[in-house]
């Protein structure tokens, strides 16, 4: 056999689908008569992560770390102000307007609020089938039509509904249609913001089994913006932390379950209610509220409720230390650890 | 809260500005420029003394808001000249001719200095006689206001100023003798050596002449001063005479207002609780009949029936008061002798005032008292009354305190049809007989009076509301 | 085995539109609904005022053949001087003739499904407005001259020279222009239901073409400020910033000056008056009411997930201002239009009661302003009752429409 003919035996990891460096967004505040700027708030600071192709992405934290923000700043529905989004060889903010409006057809969305997301004022066959005539997917109104009925059906709902105006579904089946107007143009990454926050819990596992039932037939990538964690052990292959605008543990889901780095991190799923009684932490309570975002403590942002912060955590902004294979802390106490530290055991000790 | 006030009234000044620009580009905007019928009755648009004199009284020789005549060329002046005098085989159509003269008669002192270089070097000699002739006219100096500051000096500087013009009168050629004009060119070469200075314009002076040798900056100066023009028939200063109706405007408006008011809160909270019943839908279909009827159709059939003797003649056809000689005395009794006169005005006002507001506090008070809180005052046990006053009329009335603000135009510009209809004479009458007499002074100051009722009802409106609604939070 | 016929299948019945769903609210509301045909009923006299007070014979035969002055001179300026009458003669003509068809056609495509159906309809209508509009266009061009005989002198005429022709008249026969000098301010009597005016022409001609004059102020220059407004504040508050702070300015300029103020300003400076220039005028004073709530609505609903959703698909600006945004904002500017035709009614009644609207058209304003002048009931009454009619039924009409599109208030 020829050396040349051999396969060859390391695999070469492809390139990303999409690559975030340093996304940042602030947002500046006027007050007063004059409209003074009185301060910024910080939303987006220095996100960066990749996704691959197939692959589900959970950006999880609180309500108000962001976490909204940055996946509507993947998208340029917010401009970001500083950053890179790399997307099909292109850096997405940098996109001049033809550009920009060819390259929406492969990154989609899906909203939160199922009761604002569809125009009370267009059919379902409308909301759907306009972007397809938009980009030229089909060319006249029959032929959406017909692509229409098909995705409908394709997302769990018949294809009659065609004419119907979104005040006549519930809350779930409007998601649905929020979800076949994103794969309508196939998309190749979608951002699921908060998708199934709104449901019932019991819609909500449907809903999701369908996305993913979507991931593998379509071959798409999500990137899953929520706060539940139960979601995000469903659903996702890598999870991304958030707080006050900043990640502070990136991991592959079974890392970020299995050893929990962050405190942060720690404390949040110390509070995800947890069935097994076998199974369940102690739960760990923060002290204090969440700072405002308009003025994030100085260093690490989350010293002020950290039980174990230290002197350098008021001064110096951490850098992700890596602990494990793609798993990375932004925490001072992993510079040149590994292990992780047991958050519950050392508040309690 | 003073800060929030401050801040208000500060916000009226620049609204204030742009309704001054606007009320005067329509008015000078108007086909057949103010006082121009009566230029144009003295010789129409040519350059006769007189005409150039009424021009400069009233300003209407300098352009409307930007002054670009210091960008004039020699050139452009020359071609002035041809064109107005059918020169060298021209043949301009009659605007072409009339515009020509116009600028030739408009444009003085920035035509000075080309006037005076096309004397001096321009080949043709009909031109030069042209250009002395014109110069005679442009040099003059304009005269200052009277108005302003001390009438005595203004009135010794114009003196002084008719004189130095009057020198220029001989200087002139009547026809193209070459030795009269070289003797002219002479004089005027001597008269430019001493006044070059005041002539040639540096570009400070350029600027200052594009935003305020206009019109509207001089109107505005005048407006500072408080000095509305003269109203042209009659020569008495607007500002005198509109403030003499105002009065009566106003005195009408407000009594109407608080009238109104007065009796369309209680009405509007009867109506809410006895919402659905047949004195509440008896009283809005009263109301609604109202509020559909035009004002001057109300007045007239008051008049008609309650003055004019078909059937009765209680009240008088019309006007505010008696003649000077059937005027009582005493004060109660002149008191009783206005509002013998004002009663049918006032009802007219006051219905139609009352139409719309009423409405307005039966929704507002329907509304509140169906909220829940309501529900918990009553099974706290308070007394009905207690509940409606304290609770529901307070909230209930927040909106209807907004309206007032918006209602002062609205008074405002109903007066007009009453004014007319009992021949009160007040602002809307005023109004009228301006503009059928075309005296756009006074146009002018009526609207510009009424912005600012306007603006002041704004403003309090907005201060009331912000003092009475404990939710509004100011910053 | 064999399958049994299959019968043709039932169409589905399908889900009502916003707008039939606000359609139904409306009708449920009976004094409102029962307005409607009261304006309706408005328009329908406005239009057929030829048909009950002409001075033309329907037809004439004075030996030489029969002939229709009436239809004759339908187009004619000497008899119809204003624009205004040859747009509803217009209508009259060629809305009794196409009446038939277009109410066949409607019956007949009622029971398609929603799409085809509307498509034939709108073909249809839009062929019937085409025919109306040519005719109105050829009739202003055409500009017939030809209307001076006086038919009924000429019958008074011939009777008495013993050859009375045969003729079939309208109920009355007087026109609104025609000036009789021997009697003016006539009392009401069989040949003037209600008397003369002071230049003695026929007072219940005047109010019945009145109507005419109202209406089309009222329903034109509504729509003229209504789409502007609506530009201008769906321009407001799309973009916000400092476009936003600009328009707002200018509409905060033209809402100090009180309303009729303004109009009576603007009015002076426009020497000769036509019905159009009051329009205009009108309309330059109203739009400011349109704008604001159109900036309200779209400040409100820019932010919701619908609107991002157009974004991220990928729409331009100009498509989702009118293609997302406006569908949902103009409820609140049809409401404000049904009020506003009721106000430029009031307005251009009190500019001619004041003396400064056109006085080449019959206007109940004019007419009550004589009734003033010369102190007679009737001449005040008349219109005064008119004009009552007219904006109640606008008013009340208005307030149905309001309770319509609120969602609030389905029942």
């Amino acid at each position: 056999m020829h050396p040349e003919a051999a396969p060859s035996a390391v695999a070469v990891p492809a390139e990303p689908l999409l690559r975030v460096e340093g996304l940042t967004k602030h947002f500046p505040v006027f007050r007063g008569f004059f409209r003074r700027r009185v301060g910024t708030v910080r939303a987006v600071d220095d996100v960066s992560f990749t996704l691959g192709r197939k692959q589900t992405l959970a950006v999880v934290g609180e309500s108000g770390c962001g976490k909204t923000t940055a996946g509507r700043a993947l998208l340029r529905l917010v401009e970001p102000d500083a950053g890179h989004v790399w997307f099909r060889g292109k850096n997405l903010p940098t996109l001049g307007a033809d550009e920009l409006r060819e390259t929406r057809r492969h990154m989609q969305i899906i909203f939160q609020d199922p009761y604002s997301s569809l125009n009370p004022r267009h059919t379902i066959g409308q909301i759907i089938g306009r972007p397809l005539l938009l980009h030229g997917v089909c060319k006249t109104d029959a032929e959406a039509e017909d692509f229409v009925r098909a995705l409908l059906e394709r997302v769990g709902l018949q294809p009659k509904y065609i004419s119907r105006y979104p005040h006549e579904f519930s809350g779930g089946q409007r998601q649905r249609i929020g979800i076949a107007r994103a794969i309508a143009l196939r998309p190749e990454f979608v951002v699921c913001d908060e998708a199934v926050s709104a449901l019932d819990v019991s819609v909500r596992a449907q809903v999701l089994n369908l996305l993913m039932d979507l991931q593998d037939e379509f071959g798409l990538s999500y990137v899953f913006v929520t706060h539940d964690l139960s979601v995000v052990r469903h659903i996702a292959d890598d999870v991304v932390v958030m707080y006050l605008g900043q990640i502070v543990e990136k991991a592959p889901r079974a890392s970020m379950f299995a050893r929990p780095s962050h405190p942060y991190t720690q404390a949040l799923l110390s509070a995800a209610p947890e069935p097994d009684p076998a199974k369940r932490r102690k739960r760990i309570i923060l002290s204090g509220d969440v700072p405002s975002p308009m003025n994030p403590p100085p260093g690490c942002r989350f010293h002020t409720r950290c039980p174990l912060a230290f002197d350098r955590c008021k001064i110096d902004t951490p850098a992700p230390h890596a602990v494990s294979d793609g798993h990375t802390v932004a925490c001072h106490l992993y510079e040149g650890r590994t292990e992780p530290i047991d958050l519950a055991a050392r508040i309690a000790g | 809260m003073l800060q929030y006030a401050v801040k208000r009234t500060l916000w009226m000044f620049p609204t204030f500005f742009l309704i001054t620009m606007v009320v005067f580009t329509l008015i000078n905007l108007a086909p057949g420029n103010p006082g121009g019928a009566e230029a144009e009755q003295q010789g129409g648009t040519t350059t006769s003394d007189a005409v150039r004199l009424f021009k400069q009284q009233f300003d209407l020789d300098k352009p409307i808001l930007l002054n670009t005549r210091w960008a004039l060329t020699r050139g452009d002046v020359r071609e002035r000249i041809v064109v107005a005098h059918r020169l060298e085989g021209r043949a301009p159509t009659p605007a072409q001719l009339i515009a020509a003269k116009d600028a030739l008669a408009d444009d003085g002192n920035y035509l000075v200095q080309h006037l005076v270089g096309l004397l001096a070097e321009d080949p043709a000699p009909e031109i030069r006689a042209l250009a002395a002739d014109y110069l005679t006219r442009s040099a003059s100096l304009p005269f200052v206001s009277e108005r302003i500051g001390d009438p005595t000096a203004a009135r010794d500087e114009n003196r002084t100023r008719g004189a130095y013009n009057e020198a220029f009168k001989g200087w002139r050629c009547a026809d193209g003798d070459a030795a009269c004009l070289s003797d002219v060119t002479g004089k005027w070469q001597a008269w430019w050596e001493k006044e070059r200075p005041r002539y040639e314009y540096t570009a400070g002076e350029k600027a200052w002449a594009f935003l305020f040798d206009t019109r509207f900056a001089n109107y505005w100066w005048k407006l500072l001063h408080l000095d509305l023009g003269v109203s042209p028939n009659t020569r008495i200063p607007v500002l005198d005479t509109l403030l003499s109706k105002m009065k009566y405007s106003v005195s009408l408006s407000l009594t109407a207002v608080v009238l109104a008011y007065l009796i369309a809160v209680p009405l509007g909270v009867y109506s809410a609780v006895r919402s659905g019943s047949r004195s509440d839908t008896v009283l809005t279909i009263g109301l609604f009949v109202l509020y559909s009827l035009p004002t001057f159709f109300t007045g007239t059939v008051l008049l008609k029936l309650f003055a004019d003797g078909d059937p009765l003649t209680w009240f008088p056809v019309g006007g505010f008061q008696s003649d000077a000689k059937e005027l009582p005395v005493t004060t109660l009794g002149y008191l009783a002798d206005v509002t013998w006169h004002v009663t049918l005005p006032i009802l007219t006002s006051t219905s139609v005032a009352l139409a719309a507001l009423s409405r307005y506090a039966r929704s507002g008070v329907i509304d509140v008292i169906r909220a829940d809180y309501i529900r918990t005052a009553r099974a706290k046990g308070l007394e009905e009354p207690i509940v409606i006053v304290k609770h529901a009329v307070r909230n209930g009335m927040i909106p209807i305190l907004t309206l007032l603000g918006g209602f002062l135009p609205v008074l405002v510009s109903g007066s007009v049809v009453i004014e007319v209809v009992f021949t009160i004479p007040g602002m809307g009458s005023y109004l009228v007989d301006s503009i059928n007499g075309r005296d756009y002074n006074a146009v002018m100051a009526v609207l510009l009076a009424s912005a600012i009722l306007t603006l002041v009802g704004i403003l309090i409106s907005d201060l009331s509301y912000a003092l009475v609604d404990p939710r509004i939070n100011l910053d | 085995m064999t399958d049994a016929p299959r019968p043709s299948p039932v169409p589905a019945p399908e889900d009502p539109t916003w707008s039939e769903i606000v359609w139904g609210q409306f009708r449920k509301r009976k004094v409102a609904y029962g307005s409607m045909w009261g304006v309706v009923g408005l328009f329908v006299v406005a239009v057929y005022a030829p048909l009950f007070i002409a001075e033309k014979p329907f037809l004439w035969n004075a030996g030489d053949g029969w002939s229709s002055p009436w239809l004759a001179t339908i187009f004619d300026r000497t008899v119809y001087p204003s624009g205004i009458d040859l747009f509803f003669n217009a209508l009259l003509v060629f809305g009794t003739l196409l009446a038939i068809p277009l109410a066949w056609m409607w019956r007949r495509t009622a029971p398609l499904p929603r799409r085809p159906r509307g498509l034939v309809r709108r073909r249809w209508l839009t062929g019937a407005l085409l025919a109306w509009f040519l005719s109105l266009a050829g009739a202003l061009a055409a500009d017939l001259q030809r209307g001076e005989v006086y038919y009924e002198e000429l019958e008074a005429r011939l009777e008495k020279d013993g050859t009375p022709p045969t003729a079939v008249w309208p109920m009355v026969r007087i026109s609104p222009r025609n000036t009789d000098v021997t009697a003016t301010m006539a009392p009401p009597s069989g040949k003037h239901w209600l008397g003369t005016d002071s230049a003695g022409r026929d007072v219940f001609a005047r109010l019945l073409y009145g109507t005419r004059v109202s209406l089309t102020v009222g329903i034109f220059a509504v729509a003229i400020y209504c789409t502007f407004g609506t530009v201008v504040g769906a321009v407001a508050g799309f973009f916000g910033g400092r476009v936003d702070a600009l328009l707002m300015r200018i509409v905060e300029v033209v809402i100090c000056i009180p309303s009729l103020f303004l109009v009576l300003a603007v009015a002076a400076f426009i020497p000769k008056r036509s019905i159009f220039h009051i329009m205009l005028i009108i309309a330059v004073v109203a739009w400011t009411g349109p704008a604001r709530l159109v900036r309200a609505e779209f400040l409100r609903l820019r932010e919701l997930d619908f609107v991002a959703s157009a974004r991220a698909a990928g729409f331009s600006k100009a498509q989702i201002i009118f293609e997302e945004i406006l569908p949902n904002a103009i409820g609140p500017v049809l409401v404000s239009a049904t009020f506003g035709v009721a106000s430029a009614i009031l307005v251009e009644s009190t500019m001619s009661f004041l003396g400064l609207g056109d006085a080449s058209v019959p206007s109940w304003g004019q007419i009550l302003a004589t009734g003033r002048a010369t102190s007679s009931w009737v001449l005040i009454l008349a219109p005064g009752f008119a004009i009552f009619v007219t904006v109640s039924l606008l008013n009340l009409l208005g307030e149905g429409a309001r309770d319509a599109l609120d969602p609030k208030l389905r029942s």
